[in-house]
């Protein structure tokens, strides 16, 4: 058991791109943890996608044994933060673990709004933080600027902030140097009552669960019987150990340690992020801080694209859940689609990243239906319904309200930027709560959002419109009442379940009419003309139509045409297999994605 | 499906099948047409030498393995290519050396493909004395400009003589090849067309919508639009050629002729023998380069030949070391035996026996396909009578996605 005044806990605080994992490959690489030959790039993002994407889902750990200008060895233990909008709480639990934070901010590009979140969420914790300045070596760095605006923005003092670039290196030791001399190290009686902090959660499937905690007091060791206080499981400690980023068991971890947890635990539920680790016989006396139960807020319909993968794609989602304790799926079954699952996710990204994983990695082919939010829908019975699916309101007649999920949001952009972000702000109906300039070119704006006006494609328009510059930060502030309708598309008479909507009444028509007119881009002719129609209850709202084709035959049929026939039917046939039916329409997946987009 | 590469397997074909139909491919043209996607050769008179004596060897060869009913062959139809390249002698001894292995019944329909310039009456009074008592001309407009961008050789008048010469022509039965849907030629030339032929009488009519055949001249002229006005002009012409379809059904139709499939038209009674075998499943010998040959019996077994002549030669030479001629084989698997004669039946006006398709195939018909059926009826491109389901004019227009429709449901 290290000395905890040689321990340090911190992690990084920074916005995607700005280059958290290329710091985190130096801190490991100068640490001589692994030697370059060693090292994986990046070795910190372990998921394909995460790497594609440079964000980080799942936070991995590393500990390090850094050998201080001062004559004494430290162990630092480095935890990795997930880096997006729907990870907060994740990340907030990562926080917990540390006593310090590195803020790196890129020297050319300044503070982004996710990573303000992040920061907030530091100094919430009373993490002691330590602006870096990275990319130092990039012609258009300036590091003078961004400091300033780190000290406006944040109020923190940026006068010792590091000037370094992780990429070539510069900077690495002064960083080192000041998480040593900084960050204040952990503090805990190894007597007391055993509480350590789960900050995250994978399944191995050797090991079960693999728990990574951060022991705040007392021990834990090999054999011991431990309990988590929030799903009150019973468990025997397996194997114990750290990431140096090779994995090593050891016998015991005490106060201030970070590593990993084994006990053959085969759910994630049983073991979320969040939890509280204490020994079953000797109890500590409370849950620590901040657990949170993580709720989904964003559903979709998840409907292989070939109906007999249905079994496919439930294993695939029972194999992401394991890594997963904030994906929720149920089954259930459309007119239009099938069979699917209803699945809960914390944000928009969230449900991308699964769709791609579950696309990419385990090669199913997905038709999503549009993401919505829950609702609370008060009855005129007097019951309290919360709707995950559109096709689950109930009749209008029997409403007396629906209510719908708001969030606080702040946007970060440069200043020329502000009139197209408010424009669209305001096709979101979001309402501006402030604006506050950072420094003569960028300026943060504060808004309240319905959830469902961001959950589409709110994040590509706002990228769009800033030209890749604005930055997103969203949290949940609760339920407000508000004038929402089921917007339904009909084809040929027949109501396509599968592309129904909850949308707010002012903007129905125009949805409607852009669906309609998408649908009809994406639908082929058929045998007969279809009537593609938008309607809210019985009044249809808009209405496209699609003549019907002239013309599919080969005019000869000699002796040598029937082979070449068939294998032309056996391709039209293939093709019809990848068209879902709805009453006699015949409908491409991609006219399902149709509703993914808002038009504007 | 499955390939079979080994040549082995089946020499010559199963034993003994008999055979009821024989096809006759000649491929001497006098010029390519662009549009044509046939096994053809510019015309070498001094390769008609070489032709009919592998087309003799060939029939030799699969006489070792297939055989005529015991009355003969029901069926000979000579194509091409253009079978009037060769001349009448040239002709006769072709017949008689094909004869000789697979006999005609007394019965037999012969027919022969002509062009329009080489249709004189001597030719086709010097056919008639050959036994051939059915002829079909290849005269696909009567317009010059129609028969200028078809690439074709003849004009107007040779037509219209040859047409002439047709209607007097003592066996009587002929048949005259239209073409619709040609690019850059009004629809209305078609139609006008239609009202000049029907002056001649003639017993059966075929009229092609016109089709895009991979590797034709045509289709790489049509590979080349790429322009929004040219796409539209494209649609244009296919909804034109569509109409124009339809209006010379009902025309024809309302005029006592038998729309009987969805490119042929005849008086009653005056099918196209050839054709109903091939569409009825009936087994056919196909001799001369790129002639595809079936045999029902045995599960089924299809073969065709070698496209290019020379290779088509030199397969027939190998005979002589015990090797099959054929470039490929294969052995429709049930399921596709079922598409098969579920596509064929719907391109015809009697349409498909259902219960008897679904007997034949063990695959029930089903609720899904009824389902389908009714819509079909509904939207006036089906009929239903006696238990056959058939394509209206309207339904055969779209008979390939019809077809698609019915064979995919399950």
């Amino acid at each position: 058991m290290t000395d905890t005044k040689f321990i340090r806990n911190f992690c990084i605080i920074a916005h995607i791109d700005h280059g958290k994992s290329t710091l985190a490959d130096r801190l490991i690489e100068f640490t001589g943890a692994l030697s370059k030959r060693e090292m994986e790039d990046q070795i910190l993002d372990t998921l394909d996608l995460e790497r594609e994407r440079g964000i980080t889902i799942k936070a991995q750990s590393v500990n390090l044994n850094y050998k201080a200008d001062d004559g004494n060895t430290y162990q630092l233990n480095l935890i990795d933060t997930p880096g997006h909008v729907d990870f907060t709480y994740e990340v907030s639990r990562s926080l917990a673990a540390c006593e310090g934070a590195l803020l790196v901010v890129d020297a050319a590009q300044g503070v982004e709004a996710q990573t303000l979140a992040n920061v907030y969420l530091a100094l919430n914790q009373n993490l002691e933080i330590l602006p870096v300045l990275n990319k130092c070596d990039l012609p258009n760095a300036d590091p003078e600027r961004v400091a300033k605006e780190v000290e406006t923005l944040i109020g923190l003092d940026a006068s010792q902030a590091v000037r370094a670039s992780a990429k070539t290196g510069v900077g690495v030791k002064d960083i080192l140097e000041q998480v040593v001399k900084l960050v204040p190290h952990p503090v805990g009686n190894p007597e007391a009552p055993l509480a350590a902090l789960v900050f995250d959660a994978w399944f191995d499937s050797y090991l079960g669960v693999m728990v990574m905690i951060r022991v705040m007091e007392g021990r834990v060791r090999v054999g011991d019987v431990i309990r988590f206080l929030g799903s009150s499981k019973s468990f025997t400690v397996a194997t114990l150990g750290r990431f140096t980023p090779v994995k090593r068991d050891v016998a015991e971890l005490g106060p201030g340690d970070v590593g990993y947890l084994s006990a053959a635990i085969k759910v994630i539920h049983d073991a979320q992020v969040g939890d509280t680790v204490t020994h079953d016989a000797n109890p500590c006396q409370a849950q620590l801080p901040g657990y949170t139960k993580v709720k989904p807020m964003v559903f979709s319909g998840l409907y292989p694209a070939d109906g007999e993968q249905f079994k496919d794609l439930r294993d695939a989602l029972e194999k992401l859940a394991l890594n997963d304790a904030a994906l929720s799926f149920e089954m259930e079954s459309s007119a239009a689609l099938g069979f699917g699952f209803r699945c809960g996710f914390l944000g928009s990204l969230h449900l991308e990243i699964v769709q791609e994983r579950l696309e990419r990695e385990l090669g199913i082919s997905l038709v999503t239906t549009a993401p919505t939010v829950v609702y609370e829908v008060q009855t005129k019975g007097g019951d309290l319904l919360m709707v995950d699916n559109p096709n689950k309101l109930p009749d209008p007649t029997k409403i007396e309200t629906i209510s719908e999920p708001y969030v606080k949001g702040s946007v970060i952009t440069p200043t020329e930027y502000v009139g197209n972000i408010m424009r669209i702000a305001q096709d979101r109906r979001g309402v501006q709560t402030g604006m506050k300039y950072l420094d003569e070119k960028r300026v943060m704006l504060d808004y309240e959002f319905p959830l469902n006006e961001i959950v589409l494609d709110f994040h590509d328009k706002l990228k769009t419109a800033t030209r890749g510059y604005g930055s997103f930060d969203y949290e949940p502030i609760g339920f407000r009442p508000g004038d929402l309708v089921k917007l339904d598309v009909l084809l040929n008479g027949e109501k396509v379940d599968a592309l129904s909507l909850i949308v707010d009444r002012d903007k129905s028509h125009v949805r409607g009419r852009f669906l309609a007119a998408k649908l009809k881009e994406h639908i082929p002719r058929q045998m007969f003309e279809v009537a593609i129609q938008a309607a809210i209850g019985n009044k249809v709202v808009a209405r496209e139509t699609i003549s019907a084709m002239r013309k599919n035959v080969t005019a000869k049929c000699y002796g040598g045409d029937i082979s070449r026939k068939r294998k032309l039917l056996e391709k039209q046939k293939e093709g019809k297999k990848r068209m879902k039916q709805i009453g006699s329409v015949e409908v491409p997946q991609e006219a399902f994605m149709a509703v993914l987009k808002t038009g504007e | 499906m499955t390939n079979l590469s080994s040549q082995r397997l089946f020499p010559g074909g199963p034993p003994g099948a008999p055979v009821e139909g024989l096809y006759l491919h000649v491929p001497f043209c006098h010029s390519i047409c662009p549009f044509c996607a046939f096994a053809v050769h510019g015309n070498r008179p001094d390769l008609h030498g070489v032709f009919h004596h592998g087309l003799v060897e060939e029939a030799r060869w699969r006489a070792q393995t297939l055989a005529p009913p015991s009355g003969g062959v029901a069926s000979v139809y000579v194509g091409g290519g253009t079978p009037s390249t060769l001349a009448l002698p040239e002709l006769e001894e072709l017949l008689a050396g094909v004869f000789r292995w697979f006999p005609p019944a007394p019965t037999a329909e012969i027919a022969v493909e002509i062009n329009p310039e080489d249709a004189t009456p001597d030719y086709l009074a010097g056919l008639a004395r050959l036994g051939v008592n059915r002829v079909s001309l290849g005269i696909q407009s009567l317009n010059g400009a129609a028969l200028a961008a078809l690439g074709r050789r003849h004009t107007p008048a040779q037509a219209l003589a040859a047409l002439a010469a047709a209607a007097e022509w003592g066996p009587g039965h002929w048949n005259a090849d239209f073409m619709l849907g040609v690019p850059g030629v009004s629809s209305q030339v078609f139609l006008q067309d239609l009202q000049q032929v029907l002056a001649f009488q003639p017993p059966h009519l075929s009229t092609y919508l016109l089709e895009f055949e991979p590797g034709t001249l045509f289709t790489r002229r049509a590979a080349r639009v790429r322009g929004p006005e040219q796409a539209i002009e494209q649609d244009t012409q296919r909804e034109e050629a569509a109409s124009a379809y339809l209006a010379a059904s009902r025309q024809l139709s309302g005029a006592g002729w038998n729309h009987y499939e969805v490119s042929n038209y005849c008086r009653p009674g005056r099918e196209g023998r050839q054709n109903l075998l091939v569409w009825n499943g009936g087994s056919y010998l196909g001799l001369g380069p790129g002639a595809h040959s079936w045999v029902g019996s045995g599960g089924g077994l299809r073969w065709h030949n070698p496209r290019h002549l020379k290779a088509w030669l030199a397969g027939v030479e190998n005979t002589r070391w015990g090797e099959d001629p054929a470039a490929g084989w294969e052995q429709p698997t049930p399921a596709q035996r079922a598409d098969e004669t579920l596509m064929l039946a719907l391109r015809r006006k009697e349409g498909l026996n259902v219960a008897a398709w679904s007997q034949a195939h063990g695959q029930p018909w089903g609720e899904p396909r009824q389902k389908i059926a009714q819509e079909l009826i509904r939207a006036g491109l089906a009929m239903e009578q006696d238990g056959r389901l058939a394509l209206t004019p309207q339904g055969f227009l779209l008979a390939d996605e019809i077809t698609a429709r019915f064979s995919g449901a399950q």
